[in-house]
């Protein structure tokens, strides 16, 4: 069969957001000491109680040791020799878009950004009226804010004026820290502390920015927002901070997406993201993923190393949806806490890994209130010498009466080399709760392949055909603009699969 | 409470070290590298992945001096003779992990087959086990390396090629006091048949650490009950390893109902195309027993089949633990490799916690699992209750039916009545 050429053709499919952007920096000397953190925070203007939460994660982060039980194995990091603080060269308000650095609006025009979005981004004076004109209209397709942060700091935020109508912050991290301090005092940390693990407490001490939403009681967000990240400099980790806080009742639906330019050193990515969901609030977190996935030979990527946790008060519901398609190692569990009786938590998530990439992802769902339910469905798809393990915990505690789960896990394995785990670990200390785990292992069955061929598909287009029907439960959970990426995005990185 | 360095070295301190003149050369190697891996594996704690959901603290609080050799004395046939399955065939007994001749019955067996003690086999024929202990190591089984270092005795059974032994071969480890290391090897030649019954059981507080080796030649069938019906104020861990080659079958049901805390861990390997291995296991606790049962499917060769049934039931407050692993080598093509666990919880203070795992590495295998945890089904004791059963009959029958989905297929039927017969006895005295 052509099998063996195709895959071959799979393998060497090139990086699509590979490119540098030579953009003037403004970065502090590599390297992690007290110092490193007093500079960042000084840097950012952060208020005393700011630097005393970082300096009380930098002294946990001193006392732990990095975790080793995790499937993909790597060399040691040398946590000295990475850039904590790198920005683009501090902003200036320009008159017309001619004045932008060229480099930063061909990087936008690479992404995919609108041109009025990307003066906004930039920065341009004119970019304010078009945002008013801009609000959503009936029948019209929603806008998305965006708020885009480059590999550490955030470069713009759009749409904030229209979402203040509606008393929903949408900001950088560092601008809420500033302007809202209440409020991030009062949920940062609350769900990912800084003793939560190596990673979380490493990201609590050096954070550059991040988003910071909040969304007032009862108000439905009117728009998708949605943050963009790039990793651009050279030896620079990301370090992104987000919280999104939902009052009671509200909604809000967050977008994340991610590229990194090549580079042959492995670049480190530790985030914290938290969630927190008032009674009956619901937040619906989804994540395309696209980081730098290294060469064929396995050099050179992006270590994805991401604490990801939302907690669900009474009746609120948390989605976590991810399309893990980038970087040389995803490593990463979006968790719901379900603490409120009634809360739902939800998990669906597309991992593809090919050449040497090798992802552990997967999710925790910790049941502590009555009739709280969780349904995880995980899609992993393994080509060349990929390696992915789903990883996924079911915790039921004691008093989680009625309280339900349902796992499903499938793995599509292309070509021999490949490989495919599933882990669960289903804790349960209550007779009333109802746990199912499902999982299994295949590969795309000759038969489907023949019926499509018999109808006129190409070879590959049948395989990315049934690629796309495999992952359908988890791709239709995606805001449509999303979706579409995501299918062109697997469909890209399947280019020449038939298995 | 995590185990520290100086804990391993006070629990090991408890075993004097096993070296004697009369026994090969060999053997007293292995037993220093068996001890020795021992002490740099150290005491699991529950940060050790494998052990993270049972705790072997309380082992630690407990005095494992040797048994007296006259502890043995004291115990009658009468006291034993229960415990066997009622089925003919010759039967060994092990009192505290040293053969009990006076207790044993091994008489009447065709040509082609032995069944002798180990301490037999080491005098007369040192060379035979020599190739059971080069991976004495057991990294990752601190305590088959503790076994290995420590045992005294334990059961031989070999067969020749084109050997068929119909009746059930019985081993029963009985244990009163301190801890014992019984040791079992089956080797079965080629085209071979056996069948072996494991019974562990015992009285008052100790510890039982148990190996068990199966090699089966091509085309082999062995076929094992391992029976864990140990004083439930005892400590079992016990690794039961099976070795397999081309289209050789391996059936293994495996019943735990006694011990404090109780642990056996399944580490099979198919080594040999079109190898076959079954695995039925039920876990029954009650009181606050805790017991683990921990698998390893390794499919090193193409086409080859594993099951893995596993069915817990959890009352009071007890904790039943399921891990299973199956592993899809590189090659390994068209496996067909399940794996199912189902526990139920009886009680508002009963725990479960499983882990069916899959790690596959090769595309064209069907590879499945499956894990579910819950309670009795409403409608069906509806169902019952309407037809007048009171609610505790009911419970009973229905848990029962659960249960009994285990030991049900097995052929032998004074075996599969035997089996039933203490699964039934478990559940009765509660509902």
């Amino acid at each position: 069969m052509a099998a063996d050429s195709n895959l071959q053709a799979l393998t060497e499919q090139e990086y699509k957001y590979g490119f540098v952007t030579d953009i003037a920096t403004d970065a502090v000397p590599a390297g992690l000491n007290e110092n490193i953190v007093r500079l960042i925070s000084g840097k950012k203007n952060e208020p005393e109680w700011m630097l005393q939460l970082r300096l009380k994660s930098y002294r946990h982060w001193l006392t732990m040791t990095p975790p080793d039980w995790q499937k993909p194995k790597f060399p040691p990091i040398d946590y000295q020799a990475i850039v904590y603080y790198s920005a683009p060269k501090p902003k200036q308000e320009y008159e017309s878009l001619d004045q932008v650095d060229p480099e930063l609006l061909a990087t936008f025009e690479k992404l995919g950004i609108s041109l009025d979005e990307q003066k906004r981004l930039a920065g341009v004076k004119g970019g304010l009226d078009s945002e008013k004109t801009a609000s959503p209209m009936p029948g019209q397709t929603p806008k998305i804010a965006v708020d885009a942060v480059f590999d550490s700091v955030s470069v713009a935020t759009t749409f904030q004026a229209t979402l203040k109508e509606q008393g929903i912050i949408f900001c950088s991290m560092s601008e809420a820290i500033r302007e809202h301090p209440e409020l991030v005092k009062k949920h940062l940390g609350s769900v990912v502390p800084h003793t939560d693990n190596f990673y979380a407490a490493l990201n609590g001490a050096v954070f550059t920015d991040g988003s910071f939403c909040y969304i007032p009681k009862g108000v439905r967000c009117p728009m998708e927002l949605s943050t963009y990240f790039r990793i651009n400099a050279a030896g620079t980790g990301q370090f992104e901070r987000t919280l999104i806080v939902a009052e009671e009742g509200a909604y809000v639906s967050y977008l994340e997406g991610c590229t990194a330019p090549k580079r042959d050193e492995n670049q480190l990515h530790a985030a914290v993201v938290e969630l927190v969901a008032m009674d009956n609030a619901t937040i619906k977190y989804s994540t395309v993923q696209n980081w730098y996935p290294g060469d064929k030979e396995g050099r050179g990527g992006v270590f994805n190393f991401v604490t990801k946790r939302g907690l669900c008060h009474k009746g609120a519901k948390i989605s976590w949806t991810q399309v893990e398609t980038g970087s040389a190692i995803t490593w990463k569990y979006p968790s719901c806490i379900l603490k409120g009786d009634n809360s739902v938590g939800e998990f669906y998530s597309v991992a593809m890994t090919r050449d040497r990439q090798m992802a552990d992802t997967g999710t925790k769902m910790i049941h502590i209130g009555k009739n709280t339910k969780s349904t995880i469905i995980s899609k992993g798809i393994s080509a060349g010498k990929g390696d992915q393990t789903y990883r996924g915990q079911v915790k039921i505690f004691k008093g989680a009466t009625g309280a339900r789960n349902y796992s499903q896990c499938d793995s599509l394995l292309l070509g021999d080399k490949c490989g495919a785990h599933t882990v669960p670990y289903i804790e349960s200390a209550n007779p009333g709760a109802v746990v199912e785990h499902e999982a299994s292992t295949s590969k795309i069955s000759d038969d489907q392949v023949f019926f499509l061929r018999s109808r006129g598909l190409s070879e590959e287009d049948a395989v990315n055909m049934i690629v796309n029907g495999f992952c359908k439960d988890v791709l239709r959970e995606l805001p449509m603009e999303f979706a579409v990426e995501a299918q062109k995005l697997l469909g890209m990185k399947l280019e020449g699969a038939v298995g | 409470m995590t185990a520290t360095a100086t804990d391993t070295e006070a629990f090991l301190e408890q075993f004097p070290a096993i070296a004697s003149g009369n026994a090969p050369l060999w053997l007293n190697k292995a037993r220093k590298a068996a001890r020795d891996s021992f002490a740099s594996q150290g005491l699991p704690t529950i940060h050790d992945e494998e052990w993270r959901h049972t705790n072997i603290a309380p082992l630690l609080k407990t005095s494992l001096a040797p048994a007296p050799i006259s502890a043995a004395a004291a115990i009658q046939d009468a006291r034993l003779a229960p415990l066997f399955a009622p089925v003919d065939g010759p039967r060994m007994v092990f009192i505290n992990g040293r053969y009990a001749p006076r207790l044993s019955k091994v008489t009447a067996l065709p040509a082609g087959v032995q069944v002798k003690a180990l301490s037999e086999i080491l005098l007369k024929h040192p060379g035979k086990l020599e190739h059971s202990f080069t991976d004495v190591l057991c990294l990752g089984h601190p305590f088959a390396a503790l076994n290995a270092a420590q045992f005294e005795d334990g059961a031989y059974i070999e067969l020749d090629a084109k050997a068929v032994f119909e009746q059930p071969i019985q081993i029963l480890h009985y244990a009163t006091v301190g801890a014992s290391f019984p040791r079992t090897v089956i080797v079965a030649g080629e085209s071979a048949r056996a069948r072996v019954i494991e019974i562990f059981a015992g009285e008052g507080a100790y510890f039982c650490n148990a190996s068990t080796e199966i090699g089966a030649d091509k085309n082999a069938s062995v076929e094992l009950s391992r029976i864990q019906r140990e004083s439930e104020t005892a400590f079992h861990t016990g690794l039961l390893q099976t070795r397999q080659a081309r289209d050789s079958r391996v059936a293994v049901q495996s019943l735990a109902l006694g011990g404090a805390i109780a642990r056996v861990e399944f580490d099979s390997r198919l080594n040999g195309p079109g190898a076959e291995i079954n695995l039925a296991g039920l876990y029954l606790g009650h009181g606050k027993q805790h017991l683990d049962q921990h698998i390893v499917v390794d499919h090193a060769q193409p086409r080859g089949t594993s099951r893995q049934f596993f069915r817990g039931v959890m009352d009071e407050k007890s904790r039943g633990v399921f891990s299973g692993k199956v592993i899809v080598r590189p090659g390994a093509q068209k496996t067909d490799a399940q794996q199912q666990n189902n526990n139920l919880l009886l009680s508002d203070d009963a725990v479960v916690d499983t882990k069916p795992q899959l790690e596959i590495y090769a595309d064209d295998v069907k590879c499945s699992h499956g894990a579910t945890s819950g309670k009795l089904d409403a409608e069906a004791l509806f169902f019952l209750r309407s037809r007048g059963l009171s609610a505790r009959d009911a419970r009973a029958l229905l848990t029962l039916a659960f249960a009994g989905e285990v030991v049900g297929s097995i052929k032998d039927e004074s075996l599969r009545g035997y089996l039933e017969s203490l699964v039934t006895n478990r559940l009765k005295t509660k509902n």
